[in-house]
């Protein structure tokens, strides 16, 4: 590990390229590094190509590049003067990282600092062209772990950032713009990206879905799952595609998820038939109250309280499949429970305001008898007018 | 001579070019006839008329008759008095509650706690700070609409679906959520403790 | 003891007189007389307006803040609330079109001839005080569709000449449509607009009644040629009848409307909200926002929707003073008629227009 430079050093070396020498090679990076973080703090292309001329810049060798780049960035009395706040330990992070480890023993065809952040248009990561602003990550990092030729030495994949794309948090992040959603980075580390271990995934999903993670924890299957060696939470939800789970996960039958270790002889079949059927009940209800609620809206009649009792009967709904991670019958049955009984007010709002409908166009029907009654009346009346005397 | 039922408007047909002219009333006209105005002398509006007096039909059935009208006429009257009736009449509730609701009693709100309640058809939450400040905020989460609680072990309001947190002052400050609580006003009267939104 | 109050009355009130003149006044009888009715649907509807106004008026608040939550209010928790302002809503749309087909009817039968000038004028006049009273009525529910039709109908006002700018200020009571709009249209509403009006009908009736009901030409020239008489029925009871028997179908159709289409709520107005798409004014004014949007941008030199205005105030200035301009002669009436075809095909048209642009 070389040592930090000093500051000062590096700023006196300074050369300016003259325009009228730049050879068509080096005039495409000179154009992109206008734009570059490095060019507004004042350095220049001798501040990284050390000890060459200008004119005839070449890329440094891609084993050398983090450790020249951490010159500066790991340098914290130098990193300070530019960002007070900035951190410095991100060459440490890559050599933890699998990558700076596989290149640390030779292999050159992993990522190093520029292969993400660029070389001569680097942007802080909070613009949002930099290749690392949360909506870009992925796509950066699908450059390799998407391309299957290259993954193939690896003897890898290059499945993940597509099955990313299909998975909800991919929906939050680019369609719904929620910037909390978890990219690549946000699981498997940045500088210090390595997959998690069996033992440790659940912590990644566990900084988010708390509750979730702290059921499970609680539950039965935690020590079950130890002692089989799988990893909590991607038995169920898998670990890149993670699909929007649905109540028909739950059960024995093919296409369940608990079908992967029950069958339907055990005595644990008869409780996921349980869960799964108060479930089931409860979604059932929802359906039918909300259905009797939009037509009456759709007929003109305003049902504020059916409304707030439906949205009670959802978050029944959701605090229910939350439950499911107990793995036991009675919490996710009380609050499916709980739903059902609020579903149940919606319905009856809905089929009130139904019977009001009903009740105006009786009431319209009686008045319309009146007045076809009183029409008739009167057209007999007209036409036995007597005449006026002359 | 036509007949005498059912002649109404028929006696209007075939008036004989002969009839009477309308003659101005003997006190005086107040209403149109036509030699009042020359342009019309060209065409003398006349009222059918028939030599003699006819009574229409017998006296019995248009009495009858007179009295079915009535009858349905006062039906029709009624079923245009009785809803007018009915809303005349103030309801139970004599103002809407979507403006300011009522969240229980202030007494029985400890420090340290919170209550959530129904305001229109979203939920808000009415906490008691440690200090002892009554705060109302929207309970809808600003990330993905769940209803937020309170935290009596953190003293912050905290949503169950993603770990996102807000402060007591309703700025989202940990997880998710991307924007603050929308708060109430409070008012505290005989213990009642009402919200209203601010305007 | 009815022929009892009815002395003690006439003692009074010398209504005699007039009872007995209303026994001798008739009414003209011919092809064309079903359109006399218009007139009166057109009072009934105004009747109706009165009615069910006043009785929104002891439940609605005109403030930004409250208007749109009282107008919930009254459909949901005030006992037949929910009629009253179905009942409102509609009867609007009916009298417009009640009035709209009355003005052409008077128009095309030549009832504006002499002596009955001023009796046009009148009507004319109720006209644009009725299209005034859907305009204003429109911003009360203070919702969002209401909101922005009112923003784009004061809009086109701004495209007058000289005064547009000031116009636009004085019926949003400031720049743009706020809180101050609701209560300046609330006021116009309930109490300038109605005050004008009835002054009005006062006056076209008893001109209506003065002058009697006006004969066709063609019907008073068929009529000398035939036989020299035109027919005709008494007023009470035989047209009196009649036109209840009109009423109470009008009547009919306000029940059926308001209990199987009734007037819905929308969402409450936001100001800082973008327009949603398809934003127009109410279906009798549409013609003019479509005349508007086609109209092109420079007409031999002049800005294209000042020219469209200019020409539009002139039409209704032409339509106040037809009966001076027109009328006398047979030729000049046949020029209204063409004029007046012309005018209601390309009103149709251009609402037609309007409503099949509008994307689902």
């Amino acid at each position: 590990m070389t040592a930090p430079r000093s500051g000062a050093a590096t700023v006196l070396v300074m050369v300016i390229a003259t325009a009228p020498q730049i050879s068509a090679q080096t005039s495409a990076p000179t154009a992109a590094f206008a734009d570059d973080v490095h060019a507004s703090a004042g350095l220049t292309c001798g501040a990284c190509h050390m000890r060459q001329a200008a004119g005839s810049y070449t890329a440094p060798p891609r084993n050398a590049i983090a450790p020249l780049c951490a010159t500066c960035h790991s340098d914290a009395a130098y990193m300070r003067r530019f960002a007070p706040q900035v951190r410095i330990d991100q060459f440490l992070q890559y050599q933890t990282s699998t990558h700076g480890r596989r290149m640390a023993g030779g292999e050159t065809a992993v990522a190093t600092c520029n292969d993400c952040h660029g070389a001569h248009g680097v942007r802080r990561v909070a613009d949002a062209r930099s290749p690392v602003a949360p909506l870009n990550v992925t796509t950066t990092c699908a450059r390799c772990h998407g391309d299957a030729a290259h993954m193939k030495p690896f003897g890898r994949t290059a499945a993940a950032p597509a099955d990313w794309g299909a998975s909800v948090h991919a929906t939050a992040l680019l369609q719904r713009g929620d910037t909390s959603a978890p990219t690549c980075a946000a699981c498997h580390g940045s500088h210090g990206a390595t997959p998690p271990g069996i033992t440790s995934v659940a912590n990644v999903c566990a900084q988010c879905h708390v509750r979730e993670a702290e059921l499970f924890r609680a539950s039965p299957k935690k020590e079950i799952f130890e002692a089989i060696g799988q990893a909590e939470c991607l038995v169920c939800h898998t670990n890149h595609r993670i699909e929007p789970p649905s109540d028909h996960w739950i059960g024995v039958a093919d296409g369940a998820v608990c079908e992967q270790c029950h069958d339907a002889a055990g005595e644990s079949a008869k409780a996921i038939g349980a869960i799964r059927a108060a479930l089931d009940g409860l979604s059932a209800e929802i359906a039918a109250a909300d259905a009797a609620l939009g037509a009456v809206e759709r007929a003109g009649m305003p049902v504020d309280e059916g409304r707030l009792a439906l949205r009670t009967a959802r978050e029944q709904q959701v605090q229910a499949r939350v439950l499911v991670h107990t793995f036991a019958l009675q919490p996710p049955g009380e609050a499916a429970a709980k739903g059902t009984a609020a579903a149940r007010q919606a319905l009856a709002a809905g089929q009130a305001a139904a019977r009001e409908l009903q009740i105006r166009r009786t009431g319209l029907g009686v008045a319309t008898l009146l007045i076809i009654g009183f029409l008739i009346t009167l057209w007999l009346k007209i036409r036995r007018l007597p005449d006026l005397p002359s | 001579m036509p007949g005498s039922a059912g002649a109404g408007i028929a006696r209007f047909r075939g008036v004989p070019a002969s009839a009477a002219r309308l003659a101005p009333t003997a006190r005086g006209e107040l209403f149109a006839s036509p030699e009042k105005f020359p342009i019309e002398r060209r065409a003398a509006i006349a009222v059918v008329s028939t030599p003699e007096v006819t009574t229409g039909s017998a006296p019995g059935r248009r009495n009858i008759l007179n009295w079915l009208l009535g009858l349905w006429g006062g039906g029709v009257c009624g079923a245009i008095a009785y809803p007018i009736a009915r809303y005349l009449a103030p309801p139970d509730i004599p103002e809407s509650a979507t403006q300011s609701v009522s969240a229980g009693s202030a007494k029985s709100l400890a420090p340290n706690s919170a209550r959530v309640v129904a305001f229109g058809s979203r939920p808000a939450i009415v906490l008691r700070t440690p200090a002892g400040e009554l705060r109302a905020f929207s309970a809808t989460c600003t990330h993905l609409d769940c209803t937020v609680q309170y935290r009596p072990d953190l003293q912050r309001i905290w949503c169950a679906c993603h770990n996102g947190q807000y402060d007591l002052n309703g700025r989202n400050i940990a997880g998710p959520p991307p924007r603050p609580l929308e708060s109430f006003d409070i008012n505290v009267r005989d213990d009642e403790i009402a919200l209203s939104r601010r305007s | 003891m009815g022929g009892q109050l009815r002395a003690w009355l006439d003692e009074r009130l010398a209504l005699g007189e007039v009872i007995e003149a209303l026994h001798h006044k008739t009414v003209p009888h011919h092809r064309y007389s079903i359109w006399y009715y218009f007139g009166g649907t057109t009072l009934f509807l105004f009747a109706v307006q009165v009615v069910t106004g006043g009785l929104l008026l002891l439940y609605y608040r005109p403030s930004a803040g409250e208007a749109y939550e009282s107008v919930q209010f009254i459909v949901t928790r005030v006992p037949f609330g929910w009629l009253v302002r179905s009942v409102h809503a509609w009867a609007a749309n009916l009298m417009v079109a009640s009035v709209v087909a009355h003005l052409f009817s008077v128009l095309f039968l030549h009832a504006y001839r002499r002596p009955r000038e001023l009796t046009w004028v009148s009507g004319m006049l109720l006209l644009f005080l009725t299209l005034a009273f859907g305009f204003t009525g429109y911003l009360l529910p203070w919702n969002e569709v209401s909101f922005f039709a009112t923003r784009v109908g004061t809009d086109l006002a701004a495209a007058v000449p000289i005064v547009g700018g000031s116009v636009v200020r004085f019926l949003r009571g400031g720049d743009d449509v706020s809180g101050a709009t609701l209560t300046r249209l609330f006021g116009f509403h309930v109490a300038l607009l109605p005050a004008t009006a009835t002054g009005l009908v006062l006056l076209h009736l008893l001109l209506v009644q003065r002058h009697g009901m006006s004969v066709p030409p063609s019907i008073e020239h068929r009529a000398t040629v035939e036989r020299g008489t035109v027919r005709a029925m008494p007023f009470i009871p035989h047209f009196l009848l009649r036109d209840l028997f009109a009423w109470t179908i009008v009547l009919a159709a306000l029940a059926a409307l308001s209990t199987f289409y009734p007037w819905e709520l929308g969402a409450k107005a936001d100001p800082f909200a973008p327009a949603p798409a398809g934003i127009r004014p109410e279906w009798y004014f549409l013609w003019a926002f479509e005349l508007l949007k086609h109209v092109p941008p420079v007409i031999a030199g002049v800005n294209g929707e000042l020219v469209a205005v200019l020409l539009l105030g002139a039409g209704g200035v032409g339509a106040v003073v037809l009966p001076f301009l027109a009328g006398h002669t047979a030729r000049t009436r046949r020029a209204v008629v063409w004029a007046g075809a012309a005018a209601l095909a390309f009103i149709t048209l251009m609402t037609g227009l309007a409503l099949s642009a509008v994307a689902p």
